[in-house]
């Protein structure tokens, strides 16, 4: 516990003003009006209408295995795994990681989990259907629930995520790469790379693609909780190119504070979702307060222009279900 | 000029400057660098928060100045000239806005979380009928039902709207015994003044039981935690014989309750909770504004 006191308690609030530092209240009263249109929020709250957006552009996601929209479709359920082993399922509205499994092993009795758990057939159609009904969604409205390719980690960073897929948060003020943070899991994530859940953040220099330091548990952190291995100086393979897709996605959606998910796997990155509300830990991760970046953006950024025709942002904006199921194309 | 503020307009950024600065930096300083509709907002509210206390303020002031028992326009708004009952009743909802401002300064300034922003109200104005012993009784009864019940519902893998119902019809049967066993040892407990807490605390443990699916349940007991302190307040106020008589005396005094809303509605500083959350960051990165 010693380390937990030898540095502050806490901050005083004008140290963090002078740090930079963005609160909550500060993000949603100042910046997320200012930088994010409210409507443009349903292309990334619907996983699905994020991927339709990647695809158009040419950015490589996950694929698509099938959409469960109604309960009837579980049933179905082995016909749309259709004896494949590794799966990722999540909710298509699900919020910070909730709801989501990651399927390592999938056989006759039951799925293993990434990390190590093990759901028998029941508790697979129960999760299933609590996920359509709407709990893991914001605001309890029902979901549809995306059967999609588990992508294999680059090797480089195989090593690093316990249990799990490290994953690449990349955050962009008006279309440009503001901060970068590597979420690797820990054995207390259970496989999963979000900060709520107990993962360990690392701030990456955007422009040399490499960690330093990181943060776990809101705490700055330097080495590995699990393997102690030291967090700086790595480097990110394929650092570019996640860079290049990341802003490419931005552009396209327009939201001006917006967090790109990327995750890395062993032929290039992969987009996984966007999130129009990212968290503030980034700042932790990086050392570094957002709002110098904040407002170096908006003193000369212009405002982002949609890159896609506007037929298929309206079909987004107002999604008619079914219009966004890929596997029956 | 800069106030070292995160953005260029004036903003209300501690505690201090949150309650005591922030109307009057709000209304008064002029944006250095460039005007915004941000800005417009800060200052509209902040105006229209000073307008509102201002009147409240004067008229409580005014009417002070002229003494109880005047005849005339005044007397409208003394309520103490109601019946016993009926301002029994106003007092209890006069003092409720004072309530919803202490669970959004909590939520919004201390920064910790509450199940809604009303719930710790409601909670409060349903134990109020009963006493807070009884409260503290049914609510054990129905916090014991619901988590009981929803390790034993666990295993029927229901959904979660049925399986409400069913913890709903799992306490109503535990509370209507517990009534019968009252009446039996005589005591008297009227099932009436029950009704208001039985449904507020289905509520509340609606709210719990999808909190622990989404959160977990450390997460969900510190918040259940949170919004039982902060209703606890609340029901403190209600209680406060004194206050009620002042707020049915004065009810333009809500006024200024509206105007301390508008300004944590406005308030954009850190929270208390982030002074430790962010404590790593403190000194660090470059000087804004550089």
């Amino acid at each position: 516990m010693r380390h937990v006191f030898r540095r502050w308690a806490f901050a005083w609030p004008w140290e963090l003003r002078r740090g930079g530092v963005l609160g909550l209240n500060g993000r949603n009263l100042c910046v997320l009006p200012r930088l994010n249109p409210k409507p443009l929020y349903a292309l990334v709250d619907d996983k699905l209408a994020t991927k339709l957006i990647c695809q158009e552009l040419g950015i490589p996601v996950p694929e698509t295995y099938a959409v469960l929209e109604r309960f009837p479709d579980i049933r179905r359920l082995p016909q749309w795994v259709n004896g494949r082993q590794e799966f990722v399922v999540k909710p298509a509205r699900g919020a910070g990681g909730r709801g989501v499994l990651v399927v390592t092993k999938a056989d006759r009795s039951g799925w293993t989990l990434c990390g190590g758990g093990r759901m028998g057939q029941d508790e697979i159609r129960h999760h299933l259907a609590l996920s359509m009904s709407g709990v893991y969604s914001k605001g309890g409205r029902p979901d549809r629930v995306i059967i999609e390719q588990r992508i294999a980690p680059h090797p480089a960073l195989a090593d690093l995520a316990f249990g799990g897929t490290a994953d690449i948060r990349v955050l962009l003020l008006l279309g440009r790469t503001a901060m970068a943070m590597l979420r690797l899991p820990t054995r207390g994530s259970g496989g999963l790379a979000n900060l709520h859940q107990d993962a360990l953040g690392l701030g990456i220099d955007v422009e040399a693609g490499r960690t330093h330091g990181g943060i776990w548990r809101n705490r700055a952190a330097s080495i590995h909780p699990d393997t102690a291995r030291p967090l700086e100086g790595i480097v990110v393979p394929h650092w570019q190119e996640a860079l290049q897709f990341a802003v490419k996605l931005a552009g396209a959606i327009g939201l001006g504070y917006l967090g790109v998910d990327l995750v890395l796997g062993a032929c290039g990155p992969v987009v996984l979702e966007a999130n129009g509300r990212a968290g503030l830990g980034i700042q932790i991760a990086n050392r570094r307060g957002l709002l110098p970046p904040i407002r170096e953006a908006l003193a000369d950024g212009t405002p982002l222009e949609p890159a896609l025709p506007a037929g298929l942002y309206k079909s987004l904006l107002r999604p008619v279900p079914g219009n966004l199921r890929p596997h029956e194309k | 000029m800069s106030w070292g503020t995160p953005f260029c307009f004036p903003q209300t950024q501690d505690l201090f400057s949150a309650a005591v600065l922030g109307p009057i930096l709000n209304a008064l300083v002029e944006c250095p660098v460039e005007r915004n509709h941000a800005l417009e907002h800060a200052r509209v509210a902040g105006v229209t928060s000073a307008i509102l206390a201002i009147l409240g303020a004067a008229c409580i002031g005014l009417r002070l100045l002229a003494g109880t028992g005047t005849e005339g326009w005044a007397d409208v708004l003394d309520l103490a000239r109601l019946p016993e009952a009926t301002r029994q009743t106003l007092a209890v909802l006069l003092i409720l806005p004072a309530g919803a401002a202490i669970t959004s300064f909590v939520r919004n300034v201390v920064g910790f979380q509450t199940f809604g922003t009303l719930m710790p109200n409601l909670l409060a104005l349903s134990f109020l009928g009963i006493g807070w012993r009884a409260g503290a009784v049914v609510f054990a009864i129905v916090m014991l039902v619901g988590l009981s019940g929803r390790a034993v519902l666990g295993r029927l893998r229901l959904l979660i709207g049925p399986r409400l119902g069913l913890v709903l019809t799992a306490t109503v049967l535990c509370v209507a015994a517990t009534v019968s066993l009252a009446e039996h040892f005589g005591l008297a407990l009227w099932a009436g003044s029950i009704l208001l807490p039985m449904v507020v605390l289905t509520i509340v443990i609606e709210r719990f039981h999808v909190s622990i699916e989404e959160n977990g349940l450390a997460v969900s007991m510190r918040l259940l935690a949170t919004t039982l302190a902060v209703s606890g307040v609340c029901l403190a106020l209600l209680h406060w014989q004194a206050l009620g008589r002042l707020a049915v005396r004065f009810p333009e005094g809500d006024l200024i309750v509206a105007g301390a809303l508008i300004l944590i509605g406005r308030y954009d500083g850190y929270r208390l909770s982030e002074l430790w959350r962010f404590r790593d960051l403190a000194g660090s990165g470059e000087e804004p504004n550089k």
